[in-house]
């Protein structure tokens, strides 16, 4: 069998319950200060470096972090990495051919490197781990299109249909978007965590629900903070 | 609170910049954050209570803060005045939603902290965050709130 390969010189970064885990674990002052810089951007092995961390310790180290559940290995989307660097959109000035295919993740770094991110509270987070879905269009614009028929897939409830349904429902625009605000507001905080739901943004239709209860959960704040029921096979019909 | 009332902040938002800056901030698309809370480098936010209880606060950062100054004539730009600032903008905002809501719900007197200061008692079930952005610059309206059980239809009169 394979030996599993510490891959010091790729960048990683802390898990999404990194703050809940860390209150089980109990490592020195010097190995939290050095999770602590783990940035998704740098290289494990840059890091050891900053701390004077010998060569031949990194494997070992970066092995023990990721036992412990702390780490995983830095794999960013370009929304979440635009969100790392505070930025909601690609700045103005990108020039992007008309196929999107064709904007490789080279010209995006070169971009935003040297922007100023927002200051948040001091609590160490993961974003690479966040599914982050639409929540309709721009809050000016009109309420979406219909949606397709068959949004529920035989595994699970699709996101997309559904924030499309309650902006459409609610009225679109901002009014709709608050509205899938106050519904989520009834969805337990530890549901969406569990499902690495951190932030909800972005165009994703591919993403699923795939916990019934959380799915179940959604559909009855949807039922009561709207007044309505989601059907998702109907959902081109509110 | 039904979500015209939360609406409300962000017209209000959207007005003072309108009306003090002579140009409207270009919303972008919203967020719903359930991580831990982001602060810019000035923020003044307004508690509110009553049926739905929590915060709204708009923060910005020190670029956006001194290009309001500018704008608005004040020849100061140290950091007290810019937290003036939006301590200033928050009042607005919490003085027009007061006389839309009248008694149905508590709106407090503003507070302004900058971003190192910001130890925020945020309800943690998830925030509405709105991009607002403004010249070169962008601020973020929050919406932080919890809701009662019964308030999941009510609507303030208006």
């Amino acid at each position: 069998m394979p030996k599993p390969t510490i891959k010091i010189d790729r960048p990683h970064q802390l898990v999404a319950d990194f703050r809940e885990k860390g209150r089980h674990v109990r490592l020195n002052a010097g190995e939290w200060k050095m999770l602590l810089e783990l940035d998704g951007e740098k290289p494990f092995r840059a890091v050891c470096a900053q701390f004077a961390i010998e060569a031949e310790a990194m494997p070992g180290l970066l092995t023990r972090f990721k036992r412990l559940g702390l780490v995983v290995e830095s794999r960013l989307n370009l929304d979440e990495f635009l969100k790392q660097r505070g930025l909601s959109e690609l700045p103005a000035s990108i020039v992007t051919a008309p196929s999107a295919e064709t904007l490789d993740a080279v010209e995006i770094i070169e971009v935003v490197i040297g922007g100023s991110g927002p200051t948040t509270a001091p609590v160490a987070m993961n974003q690479t781990e966040v599914m982050e879905f639409t929540l309709g269009a721009n809050p000016s614009a009109a309420a979406p299109a219909d949606p397709p028929m068959d949004e529920v897939s035989s595994d699970g409830l699709r996101l997309k249909p559904l924030i499309d349904f309650i902006v459409k429902h609610a009225g679109g625009g901002t009014v709709g978007q608050l509205a899938v605000y106050r519904v989520f507001l009834k969805v337990p905080l530890n549901l969406l965590h569990g499902a690495k739901i951190r932030s909800l943004q972005l165009v994703d239709e591919t993403f699923e629900i795939h916990s019934p209860p959380l799915a179940q959960i959604i559909l009855a704040a949807v039922r009561e903070t709207l007044g309505v029921e989601y059907v998702p096979s109907m959902a081109g019909a509110a | 609170m039904h979500e015209r009332d939360l609406d409300v902040f962000i017209q209000h938002t959207m007005n003072y910049f309108t009306k003090i800056a002579h140009e409207a901030p270009e919303p972008r698309p919203p967020t719903i954050d359930f991580s831990a809370p982001v602060f810019l480098d000035f923020t003044g936010a307004i508690d509110v209570s009553g049926q739905s209880s929590g915060t709204v606060y708009l923060t910005m950062p020190d670029r956006m803060a001194r290009a309001l100054l500018e704008v608005v004539g004040e020849p100061g730009r140290d950091e007290a005045t810019c937290r003036d600032l939006v301590g200033e903008i928050a009042s607005t905002i919490s003085s027009n939603a007061r006389a839309h809501f009248g008694s149905a719900f508590q709106i407090a007197v503003p507070r302004t902290f900058t971003a190192s200061t910001a130890i925020e008692p945020l309800p943690l079930q998830g925030r509405f965050i709105l991009p607002l952005r403004w010249r070169d610059a962008e601020a973020l309206l929050v919406i932080s709130i919890t809701e009662l059980p019964s308030s999941n239809h009510a609507q303030t009169d208006h």
